[in-house]
């Protein structure tokens, strides 16, 4: 994926601009750590059922990969939050030179982190929305039989 | 408003607006696949959904997804139309005072794009919450967490 937007967009952001970047982050890996743990607990609750082999690996590899997610938005989040502490500091403190710009490029790190972490999750997503979705239907064809 | 707006992308060349387009549309795109699955997920639970119990909390957001499914189309619409234009003006020597233009047209637009999508997370998260209840209800031991 092209980042030249973030990028340039990050050069010339202000402190309260990168302040609201990183509030939105925050509030955005938040969602989405209650949006695992549902679809964890619907996967769990649709495949539990399966005796059939392809599909029962199908859906332990979706479980990793959520267990992988899971883990991986702890890591971000918690590097967040202390990038989020960091500008408070700098916004305190008299201005050091070269700090702003150490600042920046921590923020496009993690921005880049972030935005790999959700096209990764909507690769699983989508696995996610086809199994189930097969899964509803040969369930619905059974009652229907 | 007109300062803010300035402010925000001032530094936009057309090839930048072209690509915030461009992930528009992706996230977009990829919310209307999920409210396909969404849908499905829903019939899927229609019984329990509609138990005198749940109906009147689940039937709202319901009719809330609907709503935001049909609009949806239109919000993507105009960001391809948005991103035509914008196409436009790679090429030409345009008017400086019509790139204005299209850039003020791209921020409401942002601003659209991120209204539409804290709504759509709002709704997720209330038919989340309704699913979990159901789930939790059916196998009370699997989800006592």
């Amino acid at each position: 994926m092209k980042t030249t937007t973030h990028f340039t967009y990050i050069e010339w952001r202000d402190p309260k601009g990168l302040h609201e970047d990183t509030m939105r982050s925050l509030s955005d890996l938040k969602f989405l750590k209650d949006e695992l743990q549902f679809l964890t607990d619907l996967v769990a609750e649709h495949t539990l059922e399966l005796i059939s082999g392809k599909s029962s690996e199908e859906s332990k590899a979706i479980f990793n990969q959520l267990t992988g997610h899971t883990k991986r938005l702890k890591k971000l989040l918690k590097e967040l939050e202390a990038h989020s502490n960091k500008l408070q500091i700098l916004l305190d403190n008299k201005e050091v030179p070269g700090e702003v710009k150490m600042y920046k490029d921590e923020h496009y790190k993690i921005i880049l982190e972030e935005m790999d972490f959700h096209s990764d999750v909507k690769k699983t997503k989508r696995a996610i929305f086809e199994m189930l979705s097969e899964i509803m239907k040969k369930s619905k064809q059974k009652k229907l039989s | 408003m007109k300062n803010i707006t300035y402010k925000i992308i001032q530094w936009s060349t057309p090839e930048e607006l072209h690509e915030e387009c461009v992930l528009w549309l992706s996230q977009l795109e990829f919310i209307r696949d999920e409210q396909l699955f969404l849908n499905e997920l829903i019939t899927d639970y229609t019984i329990p959904l509609i138990a005198s119990k749940v109906y009147d909390t689940s039937l709202p957001i319901v009719s809330s997804l609907l709503k935001e499914e049909k609009s949806l189309k239109d919000l993507i619409d105009r960001v391809k139309d948005h991103r035509n234009m914008v196409e436009k003006l790679f090429n030409t020597q345009s008017d400086p005072r019509i790139k204005k233009a299209y850039e003020e047209a791209h921020y409401y637009l942002k601003l659209d794009v991120n209204r539409y999508t804290s709504a759509y997370r709002e709704t997720k998260t209330s038919l989340f919450d309704e699913l979990k209840k159901i789930m939790k209800n059916k196998h009370p031991e699997r989800l006592a967490k």
